[in-house]
């Protein structure tokens, strides 16, 4: 059965918010500004990232390798925009481990990118994206 | 095996280690600092295959691109094959090996073009400071991957074309904003390829359209093709379809099982 677009939204919304520990948040693929976040991700950056890009928090004065690991976000961010490809990838921040995976989606009648992120304890090598 | 190449750098007749060398060996890269000498892209092909090579000086760095005439470039040179570098002993070298980033990294020659030397300077030097330094090293070789894998990719705007063709709502403003470009921009850099965006569009639809006319076992009214291949009706499936190949779709089709029958007869 076909979901309508309003109801899409709110399993959207809903999906979002029940992630406590990990990161969820939506970001429009064409301004790549965020549109709904959840309290977990809130807390990573102790500000609201709502309205903002990546190259907004990217703008603001960072340490090198907090700056390098957020261009290896940016490019995985725009493997998935740009192929419309769900992507997996590991990605560090501040010396923690991240496991993160991005799904084009449509919502609130836009052009969207699901993005989820969670915290890994795996010592995993490098950090690698892939296609799924 | 990696620690054999560093073994045979050190050993090789023209090199000298100095007594602080300072080498870090993970299955995904090698890290070392502190060996004077040269770094044989033979070397690093023995043991590393397609193996990139981030190298950072203090000074300018000499390096030969497969026996031409030597060259210094800036402080920071990231290179694939046949790129030898004359390392100093306060030499940063960094070989990421492409097998464990697979999914970045492609095959690539010659010197690359850095547009993130800035960044990757201000990270090198943090290197040594550093405690473990991992991070630091895996933000680098992070970087060169990416790097590896622009110089080697199709152009953007038809990678986003190809990638998107079969939304029949995709777009020239759409490829504009995906591209991060401005309209006149993104028409110019077509131009410039001997394409145009409509052009594209159109013969990667009607490609598709093709494709899945000719699979074995398609049953789907043609209409329904044309959606798949992201037209927005038929009849600009068909419109679209007779201005490239001279036949309209239907046509086509006929012509298909007429050879389809003569060869099974």
């Amino acid at each position: 059965m076909l979901i309508k677009q309003n109801d899409a939204d709110i399993l959207i919304e809903l999906l979002i918010n029940s992630f406590s520990d990990s990161i969820a948040f939506v970001s429009d693929a064409i301004e790549e500004k965020v549109l709904i976040c959840n309290s977990a991700t809130l807390n990573l950056f102790h500000f609201s990232i709502i309205g903002l890009t990546l190259s907004d928090i990217m703008s603001l004065p960072l340490p090198p390798l907090l700056l390098a690991e957020l261009k290896f976000c940016q490019y995985v961010q725009s493997e998935s925009i740009t192929t419309r490809k769900m992507t997996l990838a590991i990605e560090q921040f501040n010396g923690a481990q991240y496991v993160t995976m991005r799904k084009s989606i449509n919502y609130r009648g836009k052009k969207c990118i699901l993005t989820l992120i969670v915290k890994s304890n795996a010592k995993a090598g490098l950090n690698q994206m892939y296609f799924v | 095996m990696l620690e054999f190449l560093v073994q045979e750098i050190k050993t090789s007749p023209t090199s000298s280690a100095s007594s602080s060398i300072d080498l870090r060996i993970m299955d995904e890269y090698i890290y070392f600092s502190g060996i004077k000498g040269l770094l044989s892209s033979a070397l690093i092909d023995r043991y590393c295959p397609n193996a990139i090579v981030a190298v950072k000086d203090v000074q300018r760095i000499t390096y030969q691109h497969n026996n031409d005439k030597q060259k210094h470039s800036s402080t920071l040179i990231v290179c694939g094959k046949g790129v030898d570098v004359f390392i100093q002993e306060k030499t940063q070298v960094l070989i990421v090996n492409a097998s464990a980033i697979h999914a970045l990294c492609v095959h690539s020659f010659g010197v690359l073009n850095n547009v993130y030397e800035p960044l990757m300077l201000s990270i090198f030097d943090l290197i040594p400071i550093s405690g473990n330094a991992r991070n630091e090293i895996l933000a680098i070789a992070n970087l060169v991957g990416i790097i590896a894998r622009a110089e080697q990719a199709e152009p953007l705007l038809i990678r986003i074309i190809k990638n998107n063709y079969c939304d029949s709502t995709f777009d020239l403003n759409e490829l504009c904003a995906l591209a991060n470009m401005s309209r006149r921009s993104v028409q110019y850099a077509l131009k410039e390829m001997g394409t145009t965006f409509s052009h594209e569009l159109k013969s990667l639809r009607v490609m598709r359209l093709k494709s899945l006319i000719d699979t074995p076992g398609t049953k789907l009214l043609i209409s329904s093709l044309a959606y798949k291949s992201g037209f927005k009706n038929p009849s600009a499936a068909n419109r679209d379809f007779y201005s490239l190949t001279n036949q309209t779709i239907t046509q086509y089709i006929q012509i298909r099982k007429r050879g389809y029958a003569n060869k099974t007869k």
